[in-house]
């Protein structure tokens, strides 16, 4: 499969945004998880990752979004996910994600959390 | 039997000379058997020219090589000459009138000798022309023959007869079969390609030859000048055999002679291809018998010096994640010396570094590498690098050195560059059988894990009553990450476990065994099917990579209440058909191995679906409502809805599946299958079922185990 994977980052105040785009699957996961890995250690703790042209997740990219979580959590910061596709949170619903982390509608909505 | 041939004609020749020494009452004895020893010879000869031509191949032995033939020629023609000065002394020793018994058995001797001898020698001519035949060889020969032929019969007309006009056909037909041996004797082409050393060698053997050639007919011619008895007479007939003999074998390597002078000139560019020829050779035989590198390169840079005649030289590699190098090999030079050509970076980085050749002739020219000549015994003032490529990655540096400057010839180059592109296939061989055979390897494990995991899942399905069951499992790659099993929990009811390992191949099947195992042996001690989703989930949370998790389905068939008890954890959804509707059932529940049991636990829902005869409910993994089209469409929840709605009573599980199944093969097409696919199908019925458990491989052939 050679489908694309893309991650921009921005940074808004103490807060991290990862724009993700594409195919998250078992042959782009480790992208987004050197993208995370990098900014954790940077010393960023407050990570928004934003959903809004990412098509397809699979249960490895699923994967990524658990390695970090209880490090960051465990220094007070946390990461949100914002604007999945309907078909993208289903596969996280399925999972329990939205018990596990915050899903959010838009960004602005997560930095306002993070204000908080 | 072409020496049969052979020894035949010379004993014809030697009748004739007998008969002339004969006394004239016994002659009449000898007559008849001349011309028929010398036809039939003759007929001989010729038919084993012939097979002899058919029998030839391409492999010849060491004695058979044209250059061993034509030194063997020089050889007898040197013995001929030896034997002739010795029939000279002892002929003139006894004095041509004693005619006594010693001098007739010496005189035989001498015609033995002659017969074996000549007839050694037209065995080699015809070999030699066999060697390198054309359409025309065997006219050749047959011609050679017709000349010979002439030859004897004049010479028998004129020596035993007395005729003496056949003398003229005797010189004729001797001379022309010599000038016709000459001008067919064309196909010298095997000397162009002797090395150097070997066409003087056979030059100096040509010249000892042609010389004696000429020397024994002359020797002869002068002999006969005196005298006129009996003996003399014979002498001369034997004589002219061997002045014809010696007019051939002078055609033939005066032909030679030119053939081997007009290729002198070349034949440095001849030894330079049969050197290229012979590397290539050594370094294909050791692309397939030797895959390493060190090997390759230790091999290539003694040809390299071999080459180029280099004084030194040292093959070196750039060590992994550092700038330092590693020797791999070297010839002459030391570790300190080479050491020494590192001290300077420019050096490193223009010359060792390099991605193409270069050649520096002297090194004083250059200041900043005047250096190199400096070591406490001048070592290089010429040098020559060359890069050595294995695909497009430069894999090492070859390095020769001379001690003189301008050692190194534009030629030198030019060969090494010829020999470079070799050197490239030789290491993209070896890099290639490298790379296989670890494939090699890699997809036999792989086949392995894929024959140990399907130990893994049950080979028989348990009795359960009430229920029909039937499950598919299609795996996608070698190795996968579905699970299911039917365990007992500890009130001793049947439970189906459904489950997905994330990720794929060996990482996914090894958390599979790994489940497994957690499973088993937790089951028995499960009160329900949640507090067993919660013991493993226990088991497994922190235990696993932390992006790993299993996502897992666990519904108990509890007969005594008539329900079924179904836990997610994090799985798919079951679909349940009850009184002609479907509905797709969700319970709460997280992935197993995602949060500790502290989370994980009041998120759990357990559903409790009281059921009846005729109620349906399925199970898959994702690799069911996920398998994709050739235009990446997915497969969903509905084409499965539809099927169960569309389900007729009595219809077995079986029959359901295959339904289901065949939905999915031709929604999917020709497209990859990327996931592993499970799916179950359990119908409850009154009467006890029939289970079935299909397993397959990924090929779509499907194998059913009844139970």
């Amino acid at each position: 499969m050679s489908h694309n994977f893309d991650i921009q980052s921005t940074k808004q105040g103490n807060v991290q945004i990862l724009r993700i785009k594409g195919f998250l699957d078992a042959h782009t996961a480790h992208l987004l998880e050197k993208a995370i890995e990098d900014k954790v250690k940077a010393g960023e703790s407050f990570i928004i990752v934003n959903f809004k042209d990412l098509d397809y997740i699979s249960s490895a990219g699923l994967g990524v979004f658990m390695v970090f979580i209880e490090e960051i959590r465990s220094n007070g910061g946390d990461i949100k996910l914002v604007e999945m596709k309907p078909k993208v949170f289903t596969v996280f619903d399925l999972l329990g994600f939205p018990m596990l982390f915050d899903i959010l509608s838009n960004e602005q909505e997560a930095l306002s959390k993070f204000q908080v | 039997m072409a020496r049969l041939a052979i020894i035949g004609i010379l004993a014809k020749l030697a009748l004739d000379s007998v008969s002339v020494i004969m006394p004239a009452s016994l002659e009449w004895l000898l007559m008849p058997f001349i011309p028929l020893l010398g036809i039939g010879s003759l007929v001989i000869w010729v038919a084993a020219v012939e097979k002899d031509e058919e029998k030839i191949d391409c492999e010849l032995s060491e004695k058979e090589q044209p250059l061993q033939l034509s030194s063997m020629i020089g050889n007898i023609a040197f013995i001929v000459l030896i034997v002739l000065i010795a029939s000279n002394v002892t002929v003139s020793l006894l004095g041509s009138s004693s005619m006594t018994i010693i001098s007739m058995a010496i005189f035989d001797m001498l015609i033995l000798a002659f017969i074996a001898i000549t007839g050694d020698i037209f065995r080699i001519l015809r070999r030699l022309l066999i060697l390198r035949r054309s359409s025309s060889t065997k006219l050749t020969m047959r011609v050679t023959l017709l000349f010979v032929l002439a030859f004897l019969f004049s010479s028998t007309l004129h020596f035993v007869f007395g005729v003496v006009d056949a003398m003229a056909i005797v010189i004729s037909s001797g001379g022309l079969a010599a000038v016709w041996f000459f001008l067919r004797l064309n196909q010298n082409d095997w000397i162009n390609a002797l090395p150097r050393k070997d066409k003087i060698f056979l030059l100096r053997r040509t010249i000892f030859s042609l010389f004696t050639c000429l020397l024994v007919p002359g020797l002869l011619i002068h002999d006969s000048v005196d005298g006129n008895n009996g003996l003399e007479s014979a002498y001369m007939s034997i004589g002219f055999c061997v002045v014809f003999a010696s007019g051939i074998y002078g055609a033939a390597l005066s032909r030679l002679f030119f053939s081997i002078l007009f290729s002198l000139p070349t034949a440095q560019f001849i030894d330079r291809r049969n050197y290229e020829v012979e590397s290539l050779i050594e370094l294909n035989r050791l692309a397939l018998s030797d895959t390493s590198i060190e090997n390759i390169v230790t091999t290539i840079m003694f040809r390299a010096m071999e080459a180029t005649r280099a004084e030194g030289a040292w093959c070196e590699a750039l060590a992994p994640q550092s700038s330092d190098y590693i020797v791999l090999a070297s010839a002459v030079l030391t570790d300190e010396h080479i050491a020494w050509f590192h001290r300077s970076s420019e050096f490193e980085s223009k010359v060792l570094r390099s991605q193409e050749q270069i050649l520096i002739s002297n090194v004083e020219d250059d200041h900043n590498l005047a250096y190199l000549a400096k070591f406490p015994q001048p070592l290089a003032r010429s040098v020559l690098a060359m890069p050595l490529f294995a695909g497009q990655k430069r894999v090492a540096m070859l390095v020769l050195v001379k001690r003189d400057a301008y050692g190194f010839q534009g030629d030198d180059l030019r060969i090494l560059r010829a020999f470079q592109h070799n050197v490239k296939i030789v290491l993209d061989n070896a890099k290639l059988l490298r790379e296989s055979i670890e494939n090699e390897r890699i997809k036999r494990e792989l086949s392995l894990a894929s024959s140990m995991q399907n130990t893994m899942l049950p080979q028989k399905l348990p009795e359960i009553a009430e229920f029909d069951i039937d499950i598919r499992c299609v795996p996608a790659a070698e190795v996968g990450g579905d699970y299911y099993d039917f365990v007992q929990l500890e009130n001793g009811m049947w439970c189906l476990i459904i489950g997905d390992v994330s990720g794929k191949g060996i990482p996914a099947a090894f958390y599979m065994a790994h489940v497994k195992g957690i499973v088993l042996s937790l089951a028995g001690m499960a009160k329900s099917p949640s507090d067993f989703l919660l013991k493993v989930n226990n088991a497994l949370y922190g235990n696993m990579e932390k992006h790993a998790y299993i996502t897992m389905s666990v519904c108990m068939f509890d007969t005594d209440a008539k329900e079924l008890v179904l836990v997610r954890g994090g799985h798919c959804p079951t679909f349940l058909k009850q009184n002609r509707a479907v509905a797709v059932v969700t319970p709460k529940g997280l992935g197993i191995g995602l949060a500790a049991n502290s989370l994980f636990v009041p998120t759990l829902q357990e559903m409790h679906i009281p059921y009846s005869e005729g109620d349906i409910a399925y199970f898959f993994t994702d690799g069911v409502s996920e398998a994709k089209n050739t235009i990446d469409e997915e497969f969903g929840y509905e084409p499965i809805l539809d099927v169960l709605r569309g389900v007729q009573d009595g219809e077995t599980s079986k029959v359901i599946n295959e339904t289901i199944m065949h939905e999915v093969r031709s929604f999917v097409g020709t497209a990859p299958q990327h996931d592993d696919i499970t799916s179950v199908v359990v119908r409850c019925v009154q009467s006890k079922a029939q289970n079935s458990l299909v397993t397959s491989s990924s090929n779509g052939e499907y194998q059913t185990v009844e139970r």
